[in-house]
């Protein structure tokens, strides 16, 4: 049994447990909270070091409760999955970093802390399970404390977004059971690698009821992903809860959507990757066009970036779609090699995008970009702060989202897909445009109704000011630090792009995931065990 | 059987879907349930079902050992379908060739697969709690804004 492929899941529940055995003592949370996060954080880069393997990559395996393979439910960590972790314990560590100095007391008494963690371990889960029901119990886990981080506070706009949010996830539940109960009925077994294995194309005698259930696969995922048609739960409910929380599912929520979408489809879904590439790559585009057009025509802060998101969902499939409509193994890894570089330039531009929105609305009072301006003037370290992430999301040089964008069109050029590649380059120009307009308005222009005098200059306090500073180090110092990260991918991102290369080829190596996991048997399986009695 | 089955899933669906769709806050959750509950028929359908089989229990042969009692581990194929019971149209819902019992020759041919059920259990535990959430939720936000007409719920639209 391997500890580390645990790990990730069980710091968070640890921490979460102890939380709640010292429920009364909310002061007791936060340090608790930023361990468990750092816990998340080392444990995944552990994990990552491990799969990586000095460049041979592995695919770690655990069965739990040492059952052999197809029977129990395994631990399956490969290079996408150990990125993933990685990228979960940053955003968590950031984010409970950042409700230090942003979470008020009451949402602290009632368990915001314990929340956070569960919704680490829900997604930790996700990202490391190899079995397809597993996934929905960890989708849920995931999702039930996402739930209630969303309406916790119980102002009305909350709950309005939370009613929504509720009901798509459940509707989009609902699918992914159902999906899940038609496959076990064809294939008879729920393990991804089994599944791949017994739904192999070359044994297949009727592959369309299996593009059937890959379809509604698809579509179960596309909601949580927040796919074009299925996407406006997300825009309705991400710019209701407090900063911490939109940032923490900014940056993670959707992504486990695209990650499980990237994994049914490199490798149990293989069986017409010219149907289903074609579909996911009309998608992407039309997911980009809406996104980043909703985009254009919000002003409010959060908004705009609620529905970059969705845009940005649409690169990130892309690449997808690209591996089936082409033929070459090497186009292939590219492509995905372009999607999984997107995630992880994503995951960390957008949950840092959200951050500072928080503080651009703890010092303007508001998020309504009528209302805010004169920030550059006054706070001009927070406006480079802004400017960073802004930038690099609208894929200017020599940031990380240029470098993202650069491989995905490169790939889609080399595959002769010029609609996407020219859909992709024109929607960078419009991002550019809504950043443009946030940098416009909320930093450049002067602070409306001060006139030219200083006595504008003074931030109106909000109910959240009264008693916490405006800005502070566990506010400023995530942001920094993932401004210095996207920085740092694009001005170095040579070791991203081979890590995310060597994802793709072993996502695209669907016999080393299958002989990883079910050859990884804990022990000789002539012995019969003896299952536990009811 | 599986015909009535189908025929009643396929209603809960519909059943599930119009209710949705309602502008009822209430009806809307009532809805949610109907849908979990045809999700959960639907694997049960999917899933096979073998009326006269036995449950996957098999006797004893070797001497207990240190191990204690060992039956033999029914891998969740859910193949095996009574080869007596003549009346019986074959459950097999696809078109792929399921595996023979490898781990457990000595399992008797006619066995139910217990899988199923189980992934039901789980799933009507996950839908519960989750349901109840919602009602929770729903109620809360019918106090804060004070109408249950969800058409009005759209101040967080604009």
């Amino acid at each position: 049994m391997n500890l580390l492929l645990v790990l990730p899941i069980l710091i968070p529940l640890i921490a979460a447990a102890a939380m709640i055995v010292a429920w009364r003592w909310p002061r007791l949370h936060r340090p608790l909270g930023v361990v468990g996060a750092a816990g998340v954080l080392l444990s995944g880069s552990a994990l990552l070091w491990s799969a990586w393997n000095g460049g041979a990559p592995a695919v770690l395996v655990t069965q739990m409760g040492d059952w052999p393979a197809p029977f129990g439910v395994s631990l399956v960590a490969d290079l996408l999955s150990a990125i993933m972790v990685v990228l979960t314990g940053t955003v968590g560590l950031a984010v409970a970093v950042y409700s230090l100095g942003s979470i008020d007391g009451p949402r602290e008494a009632y368990g915001y802390h314990p929340l956070l963690q569960v919704l680490l371990m829900g997604v930790c889960g996700a990202f490391l399970t190899g079995d397809i029901f597993n996934l929905y119990v960890w989708f849920e886990v995931m999702l039930m404390a996402s739930f209630v981080l969303l309406a916790l506070g119980g102002e009305r706009s909350q709950l309005e977004g939370a009613v929504k949010y509720v009901t798509l996830n459940l509707i989009a539940s609902a699918i992914f059971l159902a999906a899940i109960g038609i496959l076990y009925g064809i294939a008879g077994t729920l393990n991804l690698a089994d599944l791949a294995q017994k739904l192999d194309p070359a044994r297949l005698e009727r592959p369309g009821l299996v593009l059937t259930v890959s379809m509604l696969f698809l579509t179960a995922f596309g909601i949580k992903a927040a796919v074009f048609p299925l996407f406006f739960w997300l825009p309705a409910s991400y710019h209701t809860p407090p900063v911490a929380v939109s940032a923490l599912f900014a940056g993670l929520l959707t992504k486990v959507g695209v990650y499980a979408i990237i994994r049914v489809f490199t490798l149990v879904f293989v069986q017409d990757p010219g149907y289903t590439g074609t579909l996911i790559l009309a998608g992407a585009a039309l997911t980009m066009v809406t996104g980043v057009l909703g985009a254009a025509a919000q002003h409010e802060f959060r908004r705009i970036l609620s529905f970059h998101i969705v845009s940005q969902i649409g690169y990130m499939i892309m690449g997808l779609g690209l591996v089936g409509r082409t033929k070459s193994p090497e186009l292939q890894t590219l492509a995905l090699a372009g999607s999984i570089f997107y995630i992880v330039h994503h995951i960390i531009v957008k949950t840092n995008l959200f951050l500072v929105s928080g503080v651009a609305q703890r010092l303007g009072g508001s998020f309504e970009l009528k209302k805010l301006g004169g920030l550059y003037r006054d706070h001009p370290g927070l406006a480079m702060l802004f400017l960073i992430p802004a930038l690099s999301l609208a894929g200017v040089p020599p940031l990380s989202g240029f470098f993202a964008k650069l491989i995905l069109i490169q790939a889609g050029l080399r595959a002769g897909e010029y609609l996407i590649v020219g859909v992709a380059l024109a929607v960078g120009l419009l991002t550019l445009f809504s950043m443009m307009k946030i940098w416009a308005e909320a930093f450049w222009k002067a602070r409306p109704g001060a006139g030219d005098g200083e006595e504008g200059a003074a931030p109106p306090a909000g109910p959240s000011a009264v008693h916490r500073p405006l800005t502070s180090p566990a506010l400023l110092g995530p942001i920094a630090v993932f401004a210095a990260i996207t920085v740092a991918i694009g001005l170095g991102g040579r070791p991203v792009f081979s890590l995310a290369e060597a994802a793709a080829r072993q996502l695209l190596d669907r016999r080393a995931y299958i002989a990883g996991v079910l050859s990884e048997r804990p022990r000789p399986p002539a012995e019969p065990k003896a299952p536990e009695q009811p | 059987m599986e015909t009535i089955l189908a025929i009643l899933v396929g209603a809960l669906y519909a059943g599930g879907v119009y209710l949705v769709l309602r502008r009822s806050v209430v009806k809307l959750l009532i809805g949610l349930a109907i849908l979990s509950h045809a999700a959960n028929l639907l694997i049960f359908t999917a899933g096979g079902l073998t009326p006269r089989a036995k449950p996957p229990l098999v006797a004893e042969e070797h001497p207990p050992d240190a191990a204690g009692p060992a039956p033999a581990i029914k891998p969740p194929s859910g193949a095996a379908i009574d080869p007596a019971d003549p009346v019986e149209p074959h459950p097999e819902p696809a078109g792929v060739a399921r595996p023979a019992d490898e781990a457990s020759p000595r399992a008797p041919p006619a066995t139910a697969d217990p899988l199923p059920q189980a992934l039901i259990l789980t799933a009507i535990v996950i839908s519960f709690a989750v349901l109840a959430f919602s009602l929770a939720l729903m109620q809360r936000a019918y106090q804060a804004v004070g109408t249950d007409d969800l058409d009005r719920l759209n101040t967080t639209d604009r």
